[in-house]
């Protein structure tokens, strides 16, 4: 399981690295390291800057936000004791749509935006959860609805803001910003994402066990000594600021959040601790993929939300498959 | 006779206008293995919710040794009493030895149990799988066990927890002849190395040679209380279970 992930973490770091070659201007791996890294020859210039500012900010935002989106996906799934669960199940992406395009339609762009969605996100993330405790707070489903009604919600009122949008200069925007892309990401925003990404992750790794406790069911772990509201609750705290956080900086890419956890649990199995960490190295390394390909494939960029969709039900219908040879 | 271990006094429950459990007062002690037994929708499964604090009643007490069930921290409880629910849905393949290691979990507060490294934990399950004879299940995939082998790994979860009273809903359910004889020897060496088992059955006939004890519950209330021989006759048996549903305060 230990070599597992040290073989996933230096394949993330060797597609890291070619990720930086990767783009309009194709640098050789020898290109990178005298251009870029020694600083010789005739495009050095160029080819620092295109590098140091462009390239790293990108292939670091795609590493952070496939992390994140994977790692509060995989929570997700163990607190709701479903395969099936993505990060946006308590309408966290609705949110972040809704907060996004507020912004955009009271014309402002950039951080605003962001600090719209992380807003948009929270918020429909705490209706949800409002919704359980008002109801019932002990029951795991009143959860779901929570999430079901939130996302309704806040879906209903994105529509009505991208009906009520300016379609010459508000509307694209909104739109553009839905599909998700990482052309935007700026080395500025890389500590921001960090600064989430990383305590999100130690705390969660912190209380992989009590996860895991949690998976046996809410009498099971109550019975064992674990106080699982306390825990159920802090867990999607977490895991929820880790999405909301990412979505706001690259748009909607949701569908990463589910599918990368159940690649991460074949590889290292169900428990907490190595899976956690699995999905952060896969999920970046998904992410990152995608970004290539959005940025590589063609002249024009595809948003990344497209590829990482398409890739992951591709990625997705592979594993449904492997898994009926792995699990027989 | 040995001092009680787990002990309700007066126990009432009631969930919207129905009254669940009626005015229960019940004795477990050091080493005796108690059968509970009654009709569907007695109210086995609260009572037993009840008694492991899983429930607050609404009126009564539960006593574990001297201190109220309601004044401990849930660890200190998970300290003396372990839970065997019914198969359950899990939709991970967790491993068994990994299943059982979680029982250590409430062993040393949340920080040490939880969150530092705990090395000694596969250790301690891999002993409890031993003495519950089934440690070549270790590395097997916990949902894909049957259900005997299931009961078995879930029993030597509670030794992990260093559990003296053991609490089992439906243990029989889904097992053929042999698995119930051999979990029946399981419960029977545990109880004599001092644990105290409690489980409902719907096996009357089997109970008398099963279990020492039997509590007959009907429609929330506890009809009987004593040793199986006394208790469990076949009048009592066909009271149980005839006309249930018609009992005036149901």
């Amino acid at each position: 399981m230990k070599a597992c992930l040290a073989r996933a973490l230096a394949l993330v770091i060797v597609a890291a690295a070619l990720s930086l070659c990767v783009g309009r201007l194709t640098l050789s791996p020898v290109q990178l390291w005298t251009g870029a890294v020694r600083h010789h020859g005739a495009d050095a210039d160029t080819a620092a800057a295109l590098v140091w500012h462009v390239r790293l900010p990108r292939v670091l935002g795609a590493l952070c936000v496939g992390a994140a989106l994977s790692v509060s996906g995989a929570t997700y799934q163990i607190v709701f004791r479903n395969p099936l669960v993505s990060p946006g199940l308590l309408g966290v992406l609705a949110g972040a749509g809704f907060g996004a395009a507020s912004a955009i339609v009271c014309g402002q762009h950039g951080v605003t935006v962001e600090l719209g969605a992380v807003l948009g996100g929270m918020l429909a993330a705490g209706l949800a959860i409002l919704i359980a405790q008002l109801f019932d707070a002990e029951s795991l489903l009143m959860l779901v609805f929570g999430g079901l009604i939130a996302t309704a919600l806040f879906t209903a009122l994105l529509s009505s803001l991208q009906y009520m949008a300016d379609p010459e200069r508000q509307l694209p925007d909104i739109v553009f910003w839905l599909l998700g892309s990482l052309a935007a990401v700026t080395t500025g925003q890389i500590p921001p994402l960090l600064a989430v990404l990383m305590p999100g992750l130690v705390l969660l790794l912190a209380g992989a066990r009590l996860l895991d406790a949690l998976a046996l069911g809410d009498d099971e772990a109550r019975a064992l000594g674990i106080p699982v509201r306390a825990v159920r609750l802090g867990a999607l705290i977490v895991a929820t600021m880790l999405s909301v956080v990412t979505v706001s900086v690259v748009g909607m890419i949701g569908w990463v959040g589910l599918v990368v956890p159940h690649l991460a649990r074949l590889l290292v199995g169900p428990r907490a601790a190595p899976l956690l960490g699995m999905s952060a190295l896969i999920g970046g390394l998904f992410l990152l993929v995608c970004d290539d390909i959005a940025r590589g494939a063609t002249r024009q960029e595809i948003p990344v939300g497209i590829v990482a969709d398409l890739l992951g039900v591709a990625v997705f219908l592979a594993l449904l498959r492997l898994r009926r040879v792995l699990w027989a | 006779m040995t001092a009680a271990l787990l002990s309700a006094e007066h126990i009432g429950l009631r969930r919207g206008p129905r009254t669940v459990l009626k005015d229960i007062s019940v004795t477990l002690r050091a080493g005796e293995r108690v059968a509970l037994l009654g009709p569907n929708g007695a109210g086995k499964t609260s009572l037993l919710r009840v008694l492991l604090g899983l429930v607050p009643p609404d009126t009564g007490h539960v006593w574990l040794g001297a201190t109220r069930l309601r004044d401990l921290p849930r660890q200190a409880i998970a300290r003396t009493m372990a839970y065997v629910p019914q198969a359950h849905q899990m939709h991970f393949p967790y491993r068994v030895r990994d299943v059982v290691a979680l029982g250590r979990i409430g062993q040393a507060g949340l920080l040490r149990g939880a969150v530092l490294p705990d090395t000694g934990a596969d250790a301690a399950a891999m002993s409890a799988l031993r003495r519950m004879r089934s440690e070549h299940l270790a590395d097997r995939a916990f949902p894909a066990l049957s259900g005997g082998e299931r009961q078995a790994v879930l029993l030597a979860r509670a030794l992990v927890q260093g559990a003296r009273v053991l609490v089992l809903d439906e243990p029989e359910t889904g097992l053929d002849w042999g698995q119930q004889q051999h979990l029946a020897m399981l419960l029977a060496e545990l109880a004599r190395q001092g644990h105290t088992v409690l489980a409902t059955t719907h096996d009357p006939v089997r109970a008398r040679e099963r279990f020492d004890h039997a509590l007959l519950l009907r429609d929330g209330r506890l009809m009987a209380d004593g040793p199986v021989a006394r208790v469990l006759t076949d009048g009592a048996i066909d009271a149980l279970y005839t006309n249930v549903g018609r009992s005036p305060e149901g």
